[in-house]
């Protein structure tokens, strides 16, 4: 099955569903989030913006969307549950950090359950997070592959912490060692097919290139 | 021992070494309510009556808080008896799927989920939908 495309928001008039948003940041980052719309209700954005900085907003035309491929039999349980996970979230707490914990969100609450301190979450294992905790693993993170040009987004990311988040920043530098999926790599594996998932790291980078093309042409 | 006294204490010795796939349960939990009672299991009757009477979401969300309370204390036995139980025929489709989501994480300490699993399989062919393409990722 080839691998759908970003959708504009307009698209997403059908509840329930669930995406991801993604959207260019600068020409070498993008940001990433979760679209979710219960039935009824509107489409709402939840997404790990930087440090302890989470936000659960009104989905905009700011970003485009990846679906993620569910039967709308099952569309109600993940929409349920990244609404759970997102009113639950807003008192900030969840620190950024470059590696990918499972089971870190209270099953009934939908809180984080690890504190400010130790393990963190990026924009885009934030959605792998919260998708994996309903049965929806997008990418195969048992065979995906460090890069060594990661490890100069990670540098960045220490060093823009480090401004107003310096102990956050020293707790990175020394906590460093993490695979990096990165937001357009995550938006590319929702496009694919569910029989498809969890997609593997080559697939999803090339569809993480055509996501950028989509991104670059606006 | 009555059934009740025996449940409650399962919930107070589960807190000690809680299911690591639910979190940590750090405080002792006031028995709430879903006990084994004479007949179906209480968390099941009280799902039943929820998928009849209230929207799809509602009746979802009291279906995640029924499971997983029970789960979160470590109740696996009162769960798996509800999976036994539980009849598809009362539950809008949706829920069946809620359920097998919710479980996920516990499938390995529930010994009749794969039967569940199963039985909304079939369900799915019947109703000309290819099982699979509901379920990848949850069997």
């Amino acid at each position: 099955m080839p691998v759908r495309s970003l959708e504009p928001l307009d698209n997403l008039s059908v509840d329930p569903v669930v995406a991801v948003a993604v959207q260019r940041v600068n020409p070498s980052q993008n940001h990433c989030g979760l679209l979710f719309r219960e039935a009824g209700g509107d489409a709402r954005l939840a997404h790990l913006a930087w440090h302890c900085d989470f936000r659960h907003e009104a989905a905009t035309t700011t970003y485009t969307y990846a679906r993620v491929d569910l039967h709308p039999l099952r569309s109600p349980a993940v929409a349920g549950w990244c609404a759970k996970v997102a009113r639950a979230n807003t008192n900030n707490i969840i620190p950024y950090g470059f590696s990918y914990p499972t089971a870190c969100f209270d099953r009934k609450t939908g809180a984080w359950l690890l504190g400010q301190d130790g393990l963190g979450l990026t924009c885009a294992t934030f959605v792998l997070a919260v998708l994996s905790s309903a049965g929806v693993n997008l990418v195969d993170v048992d065979r995906w592959d460090s890069r060594t040009e990661d490890e100069d987004w990670r540098q960045k990311i220490i060093d823009a912490l480090g401004h107003r988040h310096a102990e956050r920043a020293s707790y990175l530098n020394a906590h460093r060692e993490a695979l990096r999926y990165r937001p357009e790599e995550v938006a590319g594996a929702a496009l694919h097919a569910l029989a498809d998932y969890p997609v593997e790291m080559a697939k999803a980078v090339d569809a993480g290139e055509r996501v950028n093309e989509q991104l670059s042409a606006g | 021992m009555s059934t009740l006294a025996a449940t409650q204490s399962d919930l107070v010795r589960s807190n000690a070494a809680p299911y690591a796939g639910y979190g940590a349960a750090t405080t002792v939990r006031k028995f709430s309510g879903y006990e084994f009672g004479p007949g179906e299991a209480a968390w099941v009757r009280s799902v039943r009556q929820a998928s009849a009477r209230k929207s799809v979401p509602a009746a979802m969300a009291d279906l995640y808080d029924a499971v997983d309370d029970l789960l979160r204390a470590g109740n696996f036995a009162a769960v798996d008896r509800g999976l036994a139980e539980v009849s598809l025929a009362d539950l809008k489709p949706e829920l069946w799927v809620a359920l097998l989501t919710v479980t996920y994480a516990a499938k390995d300490r529930l010994r009749h989920r794969a039967a569940f699993a199963g039985e909304v399989q079939r369900a799915l062919q019947q109703m000309s939908i290819e099982p699979e393409s509901v379920l990848h990722g949850l069997l």
